[in-house]
């Protein structure tokens, strides 16, 4: 009897701890990572869990590939590539502007299945202003055409987007999986948004023969600001790649790979400096790291883990099995759904860590891990694609219209809804149509 | 799976580490980092086995120390302390040397060494720049004097700790047996340091009375941050000395206590700004070190899995052939020794079951009480062999190289370990005086 009071207090307080965490997340009032830290201690205080739960709750797996990848990211942007790869490709099109949409949103899905979102638009919105500077064309269709681009391109791999990251790293799945599931529908869609932006567009672009002479005399190579460092990037970024393919075969997990990745290139990017620059490079390479994220990751681990714990979330799971008598085609349609509606209007990330210890206690009763693969694509597809619902759907949205306020062409929130909503739609439907086929 | 193969790989990435870290070759977290990852390739670690093997309560704690201490210098807290300091020994270098040592040990014996450096190092550079002096000897000190007095209490140092609680010591156990050892050689090192360092050591005459004539409360540049960081240090330090009783451990009292000085420090900002201030404040935190430690934990670990730990205390028991004293000297140096080289906590967990297992043959726990002793003792005594051989040398040495003040690997050694061998040699006689008379 002692001990059932017990565990309903404990329920009662993990859930208290939870909520408050989660209206403080999303009321923005606090740092997102202070929220998710303080939460986690007061489960480790109310003694919900012990410290060393609560450490060992945290997946140093999805923490180490963030990491890694933020270290390796910020090294290779010092060489200008990604600038590059922008400048060379709008040239490719004669700098025609609907060329322009197609080369730019190509390029940032490209990117942003590789690096994440936000660094993915922070490379390529400066560039975008630049070019259509040039071209004497509004930048609007560009900036939000890419914020899309960048929200479904990084639905395509393990690495592109941090709900891949969470669902891949919670159930050991490979890079390759990603890529076999997910690229062939984040292709289809990206093209699809592409064709639409390119016709609702094509009258409203016009520039005319000079601009796009300007445009074809920029040189894209100014752009590589440290030649050597680009073919250590790009030696760096082969290997960690590769790696990441061969995830499965060589026994590594990809938190090791990143951080092996980051080391590497650490060591290669100090190479022929002195002792006390080698050390000073070092420490700002690691304090580029968005510590932020990662403190915000490792408390939302522990936080989740402390709800898991008392059992709570199992209790939901069986609740949302009740919902769907137990018929995986309807759980997966409906985690699809629910999953882009919520990540429309909130962060996806909590939501999706959240999600993934209740769909685990699924498990049993939708026919193990295999069988329920469906259910966790259209979680990682509904999240990702729902990053699109609005523009505090994801971080990088929030950035995109930051960059744009401060260049002159603001980003409203009610003006971007009537781009975003539909996009989010028709989106979410290719998806489950897609998941439809393949599956059932 | 490796068998015999595995140690002696374990053992050379161990040793081409040292060999990166002594020449200076490779930044030291890269260098960990490396032999990790190469650990791991070749299937002696596994990434779940390295993660394990990393102390995240240690890290927690350095992380959250490191939050709360870069926030607090903000307001001038550290100056004010610095000034203060200094008008007691009237700004004169040598009585300075005395005074931090002594600091240093006590706040040491009653905090963990970590923490002790952390609050004093700014202190000292803030001194040494206004006086105009090389802050090196001053660093170099409180490392070792840390070190030593650490080793007063059961919460001083890692290895007490671990021994305190495998063998349900009490607090004032360690206090009876080790206080008077540490006493005398804290005296004999601050000795050594005013005969070398302290003698040599002049500020101007103008540079003293100039720093005499600053008030220390003038020094506080925002009295509201410095009211909120006195609060939370005064909150972290109580923490601290509680632990035992809230059934708390340090990594979340200092984190803790991290996300509410972070908290109170972006109150009221605006959101862009509160951000950006986080940021910056997670980048107050020394990353090296912390990735160092990261590795260095996963390192010492293959060590530990491949069985070259065990071996070692294996030649241990033979070499003792049962005699209390015999047992009590080798364990003394050779935990002084390998503390030296590794990180101590590994080795003492190690060493405290296979100490346990030859109980029976000692005669019982009571009659080998000095083999224990000379176990805490040689452990954190070594901590002062080299700059890596405890986590608050790596620290002053990360919080040295912030303000370009290099301490070097090789330089270390050549104050570390004769400072190593005459404290050891110092408790080898205590230990033979106090038992074996």
């Amino acid at each position: 009897m002692e001990q059932l009071s017990f565990l309903i207090d404990m329920k009662w307080i993990a859930s208290m701890i939870v909520a408050i965490c989660y209206v403080v997340l999303f009321s923005e009032k606090v740092n997102r990572a202070i929220t998710t830290l303080m939460a986690a201690m007061f489960m480790i205080l109310c003694g919900v869990v012990t410290q060393a739960e609560a450490f060992a709750s945290i997946d140093f797996n999805t923490i180490s590939l963030l990491v890694g990848m933020m270290v390796i990211v910020s090294i290779t942007e010092r060489s200008g590539l990604f600038q590059f790869v922008a400048v060379w490709g709008a040239q490719r099109v004669k700098a025609s502007p609907v060329g322009l949409m197609i080369v730019l949103s190509f390029v940032t899905a490209f990117f942003s299945a590789f690096l994440d979102n936000v660094t993915t638009v922070l490379l390529i919105v400066p560039v975008t202003f630049q070019i259509t500077r040039k071209l004497q064309i509004i930048p609007y269709p560009y900036l939000i055409l890419e914020i899309f681009a960048s929200n479904i391109g990084g639905t395509a791999t393990l690495i592109g987007d941090p709900p891949n990251i969470l669902i891949g790293s919670a159930l050991h799945l490979s890079f390759t999986d990603f890529i076999l599931t997910l690229a062939p529908v984040v292709l289809f869609t990206t093209f699809v948004l592409i064709l639409c932006f390119t016709l609702i567009w094509k009258n409203a672009l016009q520039t005319n023969d000079r601009n796009r002479a300007t445009v074809m005399r920029m040189n894209a190579s100014a752009h590589i600001v440290d030649r050597k460092l680009l073919y250590k990037s790009l030696f760096i970024l082969v290997i960690v790649i590769s790696g990441f393919v061969l995830a499965e075969k060589l026994h590594l997990a990809n938190g090791t790979i990143a951080i092996f990745g980051a080391a590497m290139h650490l060591a290669l990017y100090t190479l022929n400096d002195t002792h006390l620059t080698r050390n000073e490079k070092t420490e700002e390479m690691f304090n580029l790291v968005d510590w932020t994220t990662i403190f915000f990751f490792a408390g939302l681990f522990m936080v989740v883990f402390g709800l898991e714990k008392t059992g709570i979330l199992e209790m939901l799971g069986h609740k949302f099995l009740e919902l769907t008598n137990g018929s995986l085609k309807r759980s997966t349609f409906m985690i699809l759904g629910i999953s882009a509606v919520v990540s429309s209007a909130i962060d996806n990330i909590p939501f999706v860590a959240t999600m993934i210890p209740i769909l685990k206690s699924m498990e049993a009763s939708l026919g193990g891990r295999e069988a329920m693969m469906p259910v966790w694509w259209a979680l990682s597809l509904g999240a990702c694609f729902g990053g699109n619902g609005s523009l505090i759907g994801a971080s990088a949205n929030v950035i995109v219209a930051g960059l744009a306020t401060r260049n002159g062409n603001p980003i409203k929130f009610l003006g971007f809804l009537l781009w975003s909503l539909p996009v989010m739609i028709i989106s979410v439907i290719i998806a489950g149509i897609y998941l439809y086929l393949r599956f059932f | 799976m490796f068998g015999f193969n595995a140690q002696i790989f374990a053992l050379s990435v161990l040793a081409v580490s040292y060999v990166f870290l002594f020449t200076e070759k490779l930044n030291r977290a890269v260098t960990v980092l490396l032999g990790t990852s190469l650990l791991i390739f070749v299937g002696i670690l596994s990434q779940e086995t390295a993660i394990s093997a990393i102390d995240f309560n240690t890290l927690a704690l350095l992380i959250g120390m490191m939050i709360i201490v870069g926030i607090s210098e903000k307001s001038g807290m550290f100056q004010c302390l610095a000034i203060f300091s200094v008008k007691i020994v009237r700004a004169s270098p040598r009585g300075l040397m005395i005074m931090l040592a002594l600091i240093t040990a006590v706040l040491s014996a009653l905090l963990d060494n970590v923490t002790t450096v952390l609050l004093i190092v700014p202190v000292t550079f803030q001194i040494t720049r206004n006086l105009k002096i090389k802050p090196y000897p001053f660093l170099l000190m409180e490392i070792f004097a840390s070190n030593i007095g650490g080793t007063a209490t059961l919460i001083g140092d890692p290895p007490n700790i671990l021994i305190g609680s495998a063998i349900h010591l009490s607090f004032m156990d360690f206090v009876y047996e080790l206080t008077p050892l540490v006493i005398v050689c804290l005296f004999i090192l601050i000795v050594i340091f005013d005969l070398f360092y302290s003698r040599k050591l002049t500020a101007l005459p103008s540079d003293r009375a100039e720093l005499l004539r600053i008030n220390p409360t003038d020094m506080i540049v925002d009295v509201g941050l410095f009211k909120k960081s006195l609060f939370v240090l005064i909150l972290v330090l109580s923490g601290f000395i509680m632990a035992e009783y809230l059934h708390l451990q340090n990594g979340t009292i200092a984190l803790f206590s991290a996300a509410l000085i972070l908290l109170f420090y972006t109150q009221g900002d605006a959101h862009m700004l509160r951000d950006r201030k986080v940021e910056d404040a997670f980048s107050l935190v020394d990353w090296t070190t912390i990735f160092f430690f990261a590795g260095l934990f996963a390192i010492v670990f293959a060590l530990e899995t491949t069985g070259v730990l065990d071996i070692l205390a294996q030649r241990l028991i033979v070499l003792t052939q049962n005699s209390v004293q015999k047992a009590t000297f080798s364990v003394l140096w050779i935990a002084a020794i390998v503390s030296t080289f590794i990180d101590n906590i590994p080795f003492v967990a190690t060493m405290i079951p296979t100490l346990k297992s030859m109980e029976v043959h000692m005669g019982g726990r009571e009659a080998m009480m000095p083999v224990w002793w000379a176990l805490s003792v040689g452990a954190c005594f070594g901590g002062n062999g080299s700059l890596i051989a405890a986590s608050a040398n790596v620290i002053v040495a990360g919080l040295a190289s912030k303000e370009n003040e290099h301490i070097s690997f090789a330089k270390f050694l050549i104050f570390g370990l004769p400072i190593m061998l005459i404290s050891t040699l110092i408790a080898m006689l205590y230990f033979y005086a106090k038992h074996f008379i």
